[in-house]
């Protein structure tokens, strides 16, 4: 405070411990035709105050400039109009530089990319080394951050051991060291599984509520940031809207302009609003619970005077509405076809493993960690199959040996009935019919041109180049590339538009299988919602086979036809998503998620609340199906 | 792939060597080399078995470990040793077609093989019981005069450390992206040499773009937490001599002495 009463705006500045005024940030784009320099626009007149001690919300789709302003408000970009004050301090001003160094902390997305050193304590210790604290000073100061994000036990670990949720704690603990008032986290959970979302999102909260430190938490998941003080949603680089949670919440349509998705409880509302039930805009899941259990008592109250008065009614005869299916019948259509397409068996044979075994060799402890073990299973063409469970249990080594890239230690991979690795199967035939998608496709993407890089893999497979091209371009209208963007560099394109030119290259195989590590991964809602329909899509028309692994269990019930959930190294369940989620302990017991719609009906059926329900709500829409059937006696089925 | 790779070769132990300062490995391995160097007496070899073998021991690390570490250098050791038993003059101990063994050719190569032998042992002790981070601390630090002339010794070190950071990480990344287009069916063990070099294309690309990404982002991290070179910069833990080192010193001073001493009485200057 003392530097800002130097500056002569103190007043009403020393209020904010964050102000934005007319913020706009401009940087130069060089493009590779035109040789002058131009500016694109990242911010257009931001303004925004944060008070001392909130919990702020940054929300926007990516490309909205969220990650920019966020590098604005820690003062590691200056503005091109307009001004940022940090705890008073312009972050204009070169010799605030250090200053707000102690003001403000900046966590980012990836963990790997902002961990300086080779141990834990070491990483830590690295802002505070930087202010110059005195050595004395500096391992009380490691200790304390490290237990403020309960880490204390990991501090003389190498950071490359730790799990993606330990690393961002580190991240955030290296920020804490430095004892700043504030601390602005952009998208820390986005590459991270539910496990490390959770433990990041409760650390954050912690240092919030019981340290008093300013939190700026910048995502694309209402979620993270329902508890949040102040929300602000931005769009093409200005603010959309901005108030609190629930002021926000009452503007779904705008929100959904802005790309962003309602909460669970409030999707569940709108549901049920669209099958004629007049439910308030309840947004705390409890509320919602009880004024449907209200509802149904009520409801029950009515029916039991009518059943007084109709003596031979029962209930239990209450014939299932049509729209009420089991959850493998909703897409059964498919799996039909799929029956009867093996009938025919002409174009595309099976995958399976039979045994199939693998370990890692680790040569300096000297010692095998099994990775796999005894893996058995098939799927056919027109199949849509997840593999789920936790980071590390084998899923992803699982995908590498179904086109042969890893050789299985014990049993085999077959295709078509025939060895992947033995003499009647090349490699290279094995992986054009069964398509490998990795974590984060964009990072393989190389040639000049979008384009051609899209025929790297059709070529390699041996297509002449008019085949190619047209495949390419085939796979290009799929997912809505626009031709224009053909002879553009892959390296200038957005991360969204980077990831559909990725996928692209490999549909440009022309696949019978599609096996995908992730594929949403870091993607904003409608990026994932149109992910899922091209799988859909392709797996309705083109009967490609996709098997993908995912830790959001909501996209997994609402898209696949079956599961497998795996668990260190091993085949555990297997089944409809209806299936495996009704053994919801043992679900629990493996620390994965429930689908939010069947862990709501649980809750709902916990509570006495209506009938069982022939099929097991996995999906939200089952789920408002359901609870409007349980609510609509007076419905004329009846 | 490359998963089985490890880097350094640190071996964890609790031990008299592990703790001493980095400085005082890093003179210790020089002075080390330089005495074996120095004589061609065999009391001059045998005081540096013994000096090998008791810091060896002190260190705790097993003799599989420090022969393992020999083995790439095997041919190279055989080689000149070969060279030597050759191609020396003196009193020829037996001919083998046209080549001769001589007396001193056999005791030439023998010492050649014993050097080399320990040389590598003698560096390997260095890094078994020097973490990376030391050693770069140790560096920095005994290197620090060099600042005087300009050269920004710091900024090495710190360069020397997040490069150690990062070849695990980039590893793994070069693992996925070769696996990655792998299979889009690009394959990197077809053809002659120049094919070979243009299939790493599309590996090489994709790294170097991601290398400068990090990059980039490390930057942004870096400066959030206040990283402004190395001037004003405290350290979690600095290098400070404590008796033992001052000990070790004076051993090592003792050792270079008696290594002298004997080069001395066996006439090699």
């Amino acid at each position: 405070m003392s530097v800002t009463a130097g500056m002569g705006f103190c007043g009403y500045m020393t209020m904010n411990i964050l102000k934005a005024v007319n913020l706009i940030f401009r940087y130069k784009v060089f493009s590779p035709d035109q040789k002058e320099e131009s500016f694109r626009s990242a911010l257009e007149g931001i303004d925004l105050a944060v008070n001392p001690g909130d919990f702020v919300g940054i929300l926007g789709q990516n490309g909205s400039g969220k990650s920019t302003l966020a590098k604005q408000l820690a003062g590691l970009l200056t503005p091109t109009e307009g001004y940022v004050y940090i705890d008073g301090l312009n972050s204009r001003d070169s010799n605030n530089a250090i200053s707000i160094r102690t003001k403000v902390g900046m966590v980012f997305q990836n963990p790997d990319n902002q961990i300086v050193g080779n141990t834990v304590e070491e990483d830590v210790a690295f802002g505070p080394e930087n202010l110059g604290v005195a050595q004395e000073e500096l391992s009380g100061r490691v200790e304390k951050a490290l237990s403020m994000v309960s880490m204390n036990g990991y501090r003389f670990d190498t950071p490359g051991r730790l799990s993606g949720g330990q690393k961002q704690k580190i991240a955030i603990a290296g920020i804490l060291a430095m004892e700043p008032k504030c601390i602005i986290l952009d998208e820390p959970t986005a590459m991270l599984d539910p496990q490390g979302r959770k433990e990041v999102l409760e650390a954050v909260r912690h240092l919030n509520q019981e340290k008093k430190i300013t939190i700026i938490l910048i995502t694309h998941r209402m979620e993270e940031v329902e508890k949040a003080n102040t929300i602000y949603v931005m769009k093409e680089g200005k603010i959309a809207l901005h108030g609190s949670p629930e002021m926000i919440w009452d503007q779904p349509d705008q929100l959904e302009e802005c790309g962003i998705r309602l909460p669970f409880t409030l999707r569940l509302v709108h549901h049920l609003r669209d099958r004629g039930i007049n439910v308030p805009r309840l947004h705390n899941e409890q509320d919602l619970l009880d004024y449907l259990e209200d509802q149904m008592a009520e409801k029950s109250y009515w029916k039991l005077k009518r059943l007084s008065e109709l003596t031979d009614f029962t209930s239990s005869e209450i014939p299932e509405p049509e729209g009420c299916e089991s959850p493998g019948l909703h897409r059964d259509s498919g799996r039909k076809g799929d029956s009867e397409e093996s009938d025919q068996s002409g174009d595309g044979g099976q995958i399976s493993c039979r045994h199939l075994s693998y370990t890692y060799n680790n040569l300096k402890a000297g010692k095998a960690t099994e990775a796999l073990h005894d893996i058995s299973f098939s799927m056919r063409r027109g199949d849509f199959l997840a593999i789920v469970g936790k980071t590390g249990s084998g899923k992803s080594t699982l995908l590498q040996h179904l086109n042969g890239l890893l050789k299985p230690v014990k049993g085999h991979c077959f295709y078509d009935g025939k060895d992947i690795h033995g003499p009647e199967l090349s490699l290279k035939e094995v992986r054009q019919k069964v398509a490998l998608c990795f974590q984060y496709p964009e990072y393989q993407l190389f040639e000049e041109t979008v384009l051609k890089d899209i025929c790297f893999g059709p070529a390699n497979m041996g297509c002449t180049k008019w085949v190619c091209l047209k495949r390419a371009r085939e796979a290009m209208e799929l997912l809505g590339l626009p031709e224009q963007m053909e002879s553009l560099s892959p390296l200038v394109l957005s991360g969204g538009q980077k990831r559909k030119v990725a996928l692209a290259g490999i549909l440009a195989m022309n696949p019978e299988y599609l096996v995908l590590d992730e594929p949403a991964a870091g993607m904003d809602q409608p990026g994932k919602d149109n992910l899922f329909h091209l799988l859909r899509d392709l797996n309705k028309n083109k009967k490609t086979g996709i098997l993908l692994v995912s830790h959001d269990m909501d996209d997994v019930a609402e898209y696949t036809d079956r599961m497998i959930v795996m668990d260190r190294g091993k085949i555990i369940m297997e089944g409809t998503p209806g299936e495996v989620f009704s053994r919801e302990k043992e679900i629990e017991e493996l620390g994965l998620e429930m689908p939010q719609a069947l862990s709501f009906y649980y809750k709902l059926r916990g509570s006495d609340f209506g009938s069982e329900s022939s099929v097991i709500p996995v999906t939200e829409t089952r789920l408002a199906d359901y609870i409007s059937r349980e609510l609509d006696f007076s419905s004329p089925e009846i | 792939m490359f998963r089985e790779m490890t880097l350094g070769q640190y071996y964890h132990k609790d031990s008299v060597i592990h703790e001493l300062d980095p400085r005082v490995k890093l003179a210790g391995t020089l002075i080390f080399v330089i005495s074996l160097f120095l004589g061609k007496s065999i009391s001059g070899l045998l005081c540096a078995t013994i000096f090998l073998a008791a810091i060896t021991l002190l260190a705790g690390i097993p003799v599989r470990l420090m022969v393992r570490g020999v083995k790439p250098l095997l041919f190279i050791i055989l080689f000149s040793a070969l060279f030597n038993l050759f191609g020396t003059e003196g009193t020829v101990l037996f001919t083998i077609w046209h080549f001769s063994v001589t007396r001193e050719g056999v005791r030439m190569a023998v010492f050649l093989v014993v050097r080399l032998i320990y040389l590598v042992m003698g560096t390997s002790i260095m890094t078994y019981t020097t973490t990376p981070n030391r050693l770069t601390d140790g560096l920095e630090k005994s290197l620090g005069f060099l600042n005087r002339i300009h050269i920004p010794v710091h900024e090495i070190a710190m360069i020397m450390c997040i490069a150690l950071r990062f070849i695990p990480i980039l590893t793994e990344e070069l693992d996925k992206i070769m696996k990655a287009q792998m299979s889009r069916g690009a394959s990197f063990d077809e053809g002659n040499l120049l094919q070979r070099a243009r299939q790493i294309i599309p590996v090489l690309i994709p790294l170097f773009v991601s290398s400068v990404r990090r990059a980039s982002e490390l930057a942004y991290a870096m400066e959030a937490r206040g990283y402004h070179g190395g001037s004003g910069r405290t350290k979690l833990h600095p290098l400070r001599y404590e008796r033992r080192d001052y000990l070790a010193y004076g051993i090592l001073l003792l050792y270079m002495i008696i290594m002298i001493f004997l080069a001395v009485r066996a006439g090699s200057f």
